[in-house]
């Protein structure tokens, strides 16, 4: 609900002119109502179970609310051709990248055959043609040594979080017009990283890092961005920050992914230690990302046994 | 069978406009229509087309249910309904109800302007309308409700 409640202009007041009483009055009994998006979504049952439940409810109940809940019938606005034609264009184009690896490894198939035939062949060489025979011995130098590289150290691997705005974002007012200007300001960045434009949406965020301080948003994916842009001590400046902030909405998995930065960033037991903590909170409300955390501690687990 | 391009052509408007109804946001309503024509382009050969749209609607749903999961903002909303008390309805509750000449569009408007105290480019943003539409529809329920107020003496 809008702040404003009485920015009515002159036409309004004039029609409004003695019904003030009523429509306080009908504030009052809509208070607590649930707001239109999910009543909207409610009556599209398309809320989860526990919430679809209560605000189904309430709709039942509420004649209010159900006309609300119905929306706009015949006006509900459409796609115009221009939208139309953009949205088209916006899928191909997913549906073609999202065949894209298939297509990479189907056309990489034939050469990695290649090369291994190539390696086989070269090995089947160097064992029948550097066969001792008859003749002077081997020098030193003429030994190929072979050596078998360190194994690369594991990393953990980590998802791509969803976007999600907090409570505070969603109420923000910085503003005496009532718009949300600071979710209209993380629009491009957000954006970009959903789109999977890492380096857009670490630009756009940062540049509102001064201007919207202690924004968890802001602060939380710049250091997932910064994970994806494979700066690993740069997402641990980002997400230690954004730990400052002490949101409980996203402290669980800022928790996971600055583990996940720590041991990018080569601080492997400050990473354990905090995968640790957050395994052992998994009874929490929190579990998801403790789940994640148990089960990144089983890959480390995994990863330093012998025989890997 | 229609080709994918045939099928977006035949059924985006009805996956659009429920995606906006359920998800109240046009950017959010955007994704999920994309999200389920990917889903359809993935599956096109296992599809029974004669379950369009019905089977596009219910991809809808379930990605907007995982939205709203996402949306940390649901469980207060819920509880605060959950302890809300409703007074007697006054008068101008029920013309906006049951006036028979204002039409859903109308009634949506004025209930949010007047009663959720909604600006008018608020209204816009959540019902897919433009600021002009909405002042149209509020000035048209306004003249009614003036109408009704002096004939009736709300």
């Amino acid at each position: 609900m809008s702040t404003n409640s009485y920015d009515w202009d002159r036409d309004e007041q004039e029609a409004l002119a003695g019904l003030e009483d009523q429509i306080e009055a009908m504030r009052t009994r809509h208070r607590a109502d649930p707001p239109f998006e999910l009543l909207r979504a409610a009556h599209g049952d398309a809320l989860p179970s526990d919430l679809q439940a209560a605000v189904s409810e309430h709709i039942s109940e509420s004649a209010f609310s159900r006309t609300l809940a119905e929306g706009l019938g015949d006006d509900e606005p459409e796609l115009s051709r221009e939208d139309e034609q953009r949205l088209l264009a916006r899928i191909t184009r997913d549906a073609r990248k999202a065949s894209e690896p298939a297509r990479t490894w189907g056309w990489l198939r034939p050469v990695i055959a290649g090369v291994g035939i190539a390696a086989v062949a070269s090995l089947a060489w160097f064992v029948v043609d550097r066969k001792p025979v008859a003749g002077p011995a081997a020098t030193p130098e003429s030994t190929v040594a072979v050596a078998t590289p360190p194994p690369a150290p594991f990393l953990l691997p980590f998802d791509k979080p969803d976007v999600k705005i907090g409570m505070a974002a969603l109420t923000w007012r910085g503003s005496s017009q009532g718009n949300n200007q600071l979710l209209a300001d993380l629009k491009p960045g957000l954006d970009a990283y959903r789109a999977g434009d890492y380096a857009t949406a670490e630009r756009e965020l940062t540049a509102l890092a001064s201007r919207y301080p202690g924004t968890i948003e802001i602060l939380f994916y710049q250091g997932i961005s910064k994970l994806f842009l494979n700066d690993p001590a740069g997402a641990v400046t980002s997400l230690s920050a954004a730990e400052a902030v002490g949101d409980p909405s996203f402290a669980g998995d800022v928790s996971f992914y600055r583990a996940v930065a720590d041991q990018r960033a080569g601080n492997a037991a400050a990473a354990r230690t905090r995968l640790e903590a957050l395994c052992a909170a998994k009874t929490g409300p929190d579990s998801q990302p403790a789940a994640r955390a148990c089960a990144a501690l089983d890959q480390i687990t995994a990863a330093s046994s012998p025989g890997r | 069978m229609a080709t994918f391009e045939e099928l977006y052509r035949q059924h985006v408007q009805a996956v659009f406009r429920f995606a906006l109804s359920v998800a109240g946001k046009r950017e959010v309503a955007e994704d999920l229509t994309s999200e389920a024509f990917l889903a359809l382009h993935r599956n096109l050969a296992g599809i029974d087309q004669g379950q369009l749209p019905g089977w596009l609607l219910t991809v809808v749903r379930n990605r907007a249910r995982d939205w709203w999961r996402r949306q940390v903002v649901e469980r207060r909303y819920a509880e605060q309904y959950a302890s809300s008390t409703e007074p007697e309805a006054p008068p101008v509750e029920h013309w906006m109800l049951d006036c028979a000449d204002l039409k859903k569009v109308h009634r949506v408007c004025l209930m949010l302007r007047y009663v959720h105290g909604m600006t008018r480019s608020e209204i816009a943003t959540r019902t897919g309308l433009s600021e002009t539409q909405v002042k149209g529809h509020l000035q048209y329920g306004l003249s009614l409700l003036r109408k009704a107020y002096r004939m009736e003496g709300m």
